[in-house]
């Protein structure tokens, strides 16, 4: 008897060892990382949300050829998940209407490197008050200027 | 409406660079062919002022916001004078406010002046029959070309990875957001003209 139940269990245990992978229970592995999104949001100089603009992702190993491309959401937002496996700077472009900028992020093999802090890219930055009074003023000064120098003119004095 | 740094292929920048050169060659060379070139230096200096300043600004045109362009206006007043005064304007834009980009000045020197150059031939060969219609002709016209031409520039430009259709879509969005440009920009012409020739006629184009 001591037999029997001996060789079944030896048989028991051989089945579960020599068995295929596929016969075993319905075994799931999971893992969880901390994704890796960089959050890209465009907008004019002039607030505007560039809505519906394409977006150009260009990875480190290949700046001539697109890694992916996607568009931008109704707030100008797009969000990328790169493959941190390449690591380096990383190229994003987003265009619509012949306007646009670029922007450059560094990604890091280490995710919690990939997309810290916060770069900015663009073509135009807005314009202060100080600016415009600038040019304002150029423009009054040049107005002034031109002005004094045909009213000298038209009176015969002008040596230019 | 300029084009800024990043978007546009090296080739395309280059050869706007080498366009833009050539017509400020021709310029210069006509220029240099004036009776009294340095006449005019004042006027041009004044109008390059205005091109920088003005062109800066945003005219909001609901739902978007639109630039002055001036092409009609430069061309007009400043005959060929008006592509180193364009050109000019373009690069202080670039430098000090990061308006347009330094590699695009070439392409960006093309839009605008071309058009002002059209719009100086076009004024200069009916101003004598029809003066008001011609400086709104020029005015309007001179938009409209720079459109034309920026587009074109835009589409030769875009990257085969780009979805060409949605970009197009957006440009006739940008076009038509112009439309009150190009009727503005016919009138500026008009008044301005009228006024100088009231004030001012030695600001006056004399061809």
């Amino acid at each position: 008897m001591t037999r029997r139940c001996d060789l079944a269990l030896a048989l028991v245990v051989a089945l579960g060892v020599l068995a295929p992978q596929s016969l075993l229970a319905h075994a799931a592995y999971l893992t969880a990382q901390e994704p890796t999104v960089i959050s890209i949001r465009g907008q004019y100089d002039t607030g505007e949300l560039m809505e519906g603009a394409q977006v150009l992702v260009f990875a480190p190993d290949n700046p001539a050829e697109p890694w992916t491309t996607g568009t931008a959401d109704d707030l100008g937002r797009f969000l990328l998940f790169p493959d941190t496996s390449l690591p380096g700077r990383w190229t994003i472009q987003m265009r619509q209407a012949g306007h646009g900028a670029v922007i450059h992020v560094e990604v890091g093999e280490d995710s919690a490197d990939a997309g810290a802090g916060v770069a900015t890219g663009s073509t135009g930055a807005p314009q202060s008050l100080t600016q415009q009074l600038v040019m304002i003023a150029l423009v009054g000064w040049g107005a002034l200027g031109t002005a004094l120098y045909f009213r000298r003119r038209r009176g015969g004095n002008a040596s230019a | 409406m300029h084009l800024p740094d990043g978007l546009v292929p090296v080739g395309m920048a280059a050869a706007g660079y080498a366009g833009s050169g050539a017509l400020l060659a021709l310029s210069m060379n006509r220029i240099a062919r004036l009776p009294d070139p340095q006449a005019a230096m004042p006027r041009a200096a004044m109008m390059t002022a205005v091109f920088f300043a003005a062109s800066a600004i945003v005219v909001p045109v609901p739902p978007t916001t639109v630039h002055l362009m001036l092409s009609g206006v430069m061309g007009v007043l400043l005959g060929w004078f008006a592509v180193p005064a364009i050109l000019v304007g373009l690069f202080l834009q670039a430098v000090l406010f990061g308006h347009g980009g330094l590699t695009t000045i070439g392409l960006n020197g093309l839009i605008i002046a071309v058009p002002a150059l059209v719009a100086f031939m076009v004024y200069r060969a009916s101003a004598g029959r029809f003066p008001r219609l011609a400086a709104g002709v020029a005015g309007s016209g001179g938009v409209i070309l720079s459109l034309a031409i920026f587009a074109a520039f835009v589409l030769l430009g875009l990257p085969a990875q780009m979805d060409a259709s949605a970009e197009r879509a957006a440009l006739v969005v940008f076009v038509l957001a112009h439309m009150p440009l190009v009727v503005a920009e016919g009138i500026i012409v008009i008044v301005l003209l009228q006024i100088l020739s009231r004030v001012e006629p030695g600001l006056l184009p004399r061809g």
